[in-house]
């Protein structure tokens, strides 16, 4: 049933990753981090995915955005400041960095945006 | 209900906890905002793989002006006019060392704590004590009587802020995100700051109360027999006694022991700035190089730093076309050259900072004795404000007619913040008018508006002119006055102001073909004005010899004697050294080192094992003769001779009662000494140990996180050799100019132009300058010839 459900549903599902990843940029290009909590919250309150599936779209796409972001950066800076920035933190290497900072968006995407979905929930 | 309310308060909480510093055991920034990758340090991952022009439109600027930055990341600013040259400058200094320029000027003012918090307020309140946010509220004041030049740090400024007004927080410098603040406006004051924290750097050395105290400890005879003047072999900045002044104001009388203000303790005695700073400079006259054009030298000697003190610049106007290093925060070029005369500086050392005692009317201490009056102190409340904390600590400076109290009962007379005005001088003005200048008589000029620090201003021109001159404000003093403490209940006991301009000890085009510095005294004993202070005698020594000995002088020769590891100091002592010791009941061991220290050139080159063993003997010998000064005398830790005086005891004196050690029965003399030294040393060291090994040169970050500072750098080098590399000081930076008919120069310093962590300029220098090489400083005619180089171009409009 599940799967059938996201079948009839990828095609919107898409739409509205695509929704977030460019709500996300749009917003962290221009005001502080934190915006990006409140992208991700407003996008579960209004999308209103199921929990699981919204859980998993939430984390992923800010994970990968805030990788993405730093994995370019850092390519084009021969890892200088992610080398000094390892040292500092004591975490050994630029790619435990990354990972971090993955993680961080990924919360970051995840909590505010499951507190929309529930808001939602509860309202209906 | 509850699945929202949980996941909503834990979102909000997550947020809070990255979007605010953390306390562990260090101080963290907010995760969230550091590791943004929109925001955080990602953002100061500098792209190095492209470098693209841009156009930012300035509405402070007159007219258009360009910036190619070439391939050794050096701003090289084209602009119409002065002032817009100087706007540039600004905000080309605010691009590379935005952070570095705040932290100086907090450090200086007595702000840091503003930021840091609690574990800076001692520093705040000592720098508070000293003034000198005061005196550079004073030289702006000074700088205003001047209109165009004033008109120049204006621009400056303005240009500084221009940078700051179009600078987001995601692009602030790393160590603001890192440190959790802010950077704020610049202005005039901070400029002033900065000379203000140069003139501490370099004429804050002061040894008066524990001079006072071990004069009192040791007696009359005894410390004058210690505590010398002169060293005879000395070879000063200005040796032709033929043109000494002969004025009628130079003071005869002397201070006597009755003078001297006893007594007293101190305890938390200022810190003061690294004993060792100096420098040296020379140059050659065309008669002595193998170009026939005159060459000029200088390395100063600093703390050493990332992101480094000085950083590079070519600055382009109708006015001037000069090329050399500044610190980020002055306007012009202090040390450089244009295409027809080339200057340098290194520190006077001149002592002018004088301690007078205060005699109080009584308990409250409000009133104090000057001649016959009672004086009222002047209060002054001074507010640090505290990171974290909302009332800002209330420290009261009490003020004298001499100056601050910053001991109990003891009043500060301090030129730097006490610069008298006289007459009309200005610090940026000197270099402005070097940067203009095209022959000796320019130079001369500039130099009489220079008032603190005092330097040995070095001078070469295309003309083959060459000079020295000893510049700044020198008291007019007593026969050693200033070596102590000193009654403050008499204004006879003050300055008698100051040696004229005219006076001041100077050297154009001499016979020797040569002018040099290298911080030792100013001149013979036969100067007619008095002065004391602290002296170097080694590098000067060896400079003088090397450049007297050699004639074909290339600027391949001058660079390697900056990078001479030689020592005077080493070739005197060792040799009789090793005479004194006992070689027949020596082990294989040290029969071994013997012939290591034997066989030694005097070189204190990087991967020798003898300067390990000469210095440590020579220093364990030095603990070991006195013995009888290593303690403390009502708090204040005794004064010990200069390294030139053990070396004529040695030399000279081997049954010296100084030998002898309070310890022991027995009357040891300088044998027992170098051979209980020699043992000692042998039993520290069971290994050989290169010298750079023990050593451990490295470069430090300003903030002091390790990860941000320089690995440990292979490099030889002494203190008392003219490459004089310590652990975290030496030679800020080398430049050598031949002027031609176009100037060759070449240039290096431990650092990189970008002041940024994460950019390939940051450190990218450091390699260069530990193996002695040089990059060349090209002195750009025009914008075509420069954008040939170019990595990328700003251009303003």
């Amino acid at each position: 049933m599940e799967m059938l459900y996201l079948q009839l549903n990828s095609n919107k599902m898409v739409k509205n990753i695509i929704l977030l990843v460019a709500f996300v940029l749009i917003t962290s290009y221009f005001l502080p981090w934190w915006s990006t909590a409140i992208v991700a919250f407003l996008w579960g309150l209004i999308i209103n995915p199921n929990s699981k599936q919204g859980a998993l779209i939430l984390f992923f796409t800010l994970f990968f955005i805030w990788v993405g972001v730093a994995l370019y950066l850092n390519l084009n800076n021969n890892e200088l400041m992610s080398q000094r920035m390892a040292e500092i933190l004591k975490v050994g290497s630029p790619w435990v960095l990354i990972l971090i900072t993955g993680m961080i968006g990924g919360l970051v995407g995840l909590l505010p945006g499951m507190a929309g979905i529930f808001l939602r929930k509860l309202k209906n | 209900m509850i699945r929202f309310l949980v996941t909503f308060l834990v979102s909000c909480i997550f947020i809070l906890f990255l979007n605010n510093p953390l306390f562990f055991k260090v101080n963290l920034p907010p995760f969230g905002l550091l590791f943004s990758p929109f925001e955080g340090f990602w953002q100061n991952a500098e792209n190095v793989q492209s470098f693209t022009d841009f156009t930012l439109n300035e509405e402070g600027l007159k007219e258009e002006v360009r910036v190619v930055f070439d391939k050794e990341f050096v701003p090289h600013i084209f602009a119409s006019n002065t002032s817009d040259a100087f706007f540039v400058q600004g905000y080309i200094a605010a691009k590379l060392r935005l952070w570095q320029m705040d932290i100086a000027t907090r450090a200086a003012s007595g702000r840091l704590s503003e930021v840091l918090g609690e574990r800076t307020l001692n520093q705040d309140i000592n720098q508070r004590k000293k003034q000198i946010h005061k005196a550079a509220k004073k030289t702006v004041e000074l700088w205003k009587k001047n209109p165009e030049e004033y008109q120049f740090i204006l621009s400056y400024t303005e240009g500084i802020n221009a940078f700051i007004r179009n600078l987001k927080p995601k692009n602030f410098p790393l160590e603001f995100k890192l440190l959790g603040y802010r950077p704020e406006e610049w202005t005039v004051e901070k400029s002033a700051l900065f000379f203000k924290s140069m003139a501490e750097t370099l004429s804050f050395q002061h040894d008066d109360i524990p001079a006072t105290t071990t004069l009192a400890y040791l007696g009359e005879e005894l410390y004058q027999d210690l505590f010398p003047d002169w060293n005879p072999k000395q070879s000063p900045v200005i040796p032709n006694k033929e043109n000494y002044p002969s004025p009628s104001i130079a003071l005869k009388e002397g201070v006597q022991y009755g003078d001297i203000s006893f007594g007293g303790t101190f305890t938390g005695l200022l810190p003061q700035p690294p004993p060792n700073n100096g420098s040296n400079n020379w140059a050659i006259g065309g008669k002595k190089t193998s170009s026939g054009y005159p060459i000029l030298a200088n390395d100063p000697h600093l703390s050493l730093t990332l992101p480094a003190i000085w950083y590079e610049v070519q600055i382009i106007c109708p006015d001037f076309n000069a090329y050399g290093v500044t610190f980020p925060g002055i306007p012009g070029i202090l040390i450089g050259f244009n295409s027809k005369v080339a200057w340098g500086v290194t520190n006077v050392g001149q002592d002018v900072l004088d301690w007078y005692r205060i005699q109080w009317e009584d308990e409250k201490k409000e009133k104090y004795l000057l001649d016959e009056s009672w004086m009222e102190v002047v209060k002054e409340n001074e507010e640090i404000y505290i990171k974290g904390k909302k009332d800002p600590h209330i420290e009261t400076v009490q003020l004298t007619h001499w100056g601050p109290i910053v001991y109990p009962d003891l009043a500060m007379k301090w030129l730097a913040i006490n610069t008298p005005d006289d007459r009309p001088f200005s610090e940026i003005g000197t270099f402005v008018k070097m940067m203009k200048a095209s022959n000796y008589n320019d130079y001369r000029e500039a130099l009489k508006g220079f008032a603190n620090p005092a330097q040995n201003f070095i001078f070469a021109s295309v003309g083959d002119e060459i000079s020295l001159t000893v510049t700044g404000k020198l008291p007019i003093k007593k026969v050693n006055q200033g070596k102590w403490i000193a009654d403050g209940s008499h204004s006879d006991n003050d300055w008698k102001g100051f040696i004229p301009y005219e006076d001041l000890p100077h050297s154009f085009n001499p016979e020797v073909g040569f002018v040099s510095s290298a911080n030792q005294h100013s001149t013979y004993p036969e100067y007619p004005y008095y002065y004391n202070g602290g002296f170097d005698d080694y590098r000067g020594r060896i400079l003088n010899r090397f450049l007297e000995n050699k004639n074909n002088w290339t600027v391949e020769d001058v660079q390697s004697l900056q990078n001479n590891n030689e020592s005077i100091l080493a070739e005197e002592a060792l040799p009789k050294m090793l005479n004194f010791l006992d070689g027949q009941s020596m082990d294989d061991r040290a029969l071994n080192v013997m012939e290591i220290l034997k066989k030694w050139n005097y070189n204190f080159d990087s991967k020798e094992f003898a300067p390990v063993y000469f210095l440590e003997w020579f220093e364990e010998a030095y603990k070991l003769t006195f013995d009888e000064l290593d303690r403390t005398v009502d708090s204040v830790q005794l004064l010990k001779p200069e390294l030139w005086r053990f070396i004529t005891l040695i030399q000279e004196e081997e049954n010296h009662p100084i030998f002898d050690l309070e310890d022991t029965e027995v009357k040891e003399t300088a044998t027992e000494i170098l051979n209980l030294a020699w043992k000692n040393i042998l039993k520290r060291f069971p290994e050989n140990i290169s010298w750079s090994n023990h050593k451990q040169t490295f470069i430090p970050h300003l903030t002091r996180i390790d990860a941000l500072g320089s690995k440990p750098i292979e490099i030889g080098g002494y203190v008392n050799a003219l490459n004089s590399i310590k652990k975290t000081h030496g030679p800020s930076w080398r430049m050598v100019v031949e002027l031609g008919p176009e100037p060759k120069a070449y240039g290096i310093y431990p650092g990189g132009q970008s002041g940024n962590p994460g950019s390939p300029f940051f450190d990218n220098r450091i390699e260069d300058w530990a193996a002695g090489r040089y990059h060349s400083l090209n002195l750009y005619k025009n914008f075509e010839e420069a954008h040939g180089n170019a990595l990328f171009t700003i251009e303003f409009k």
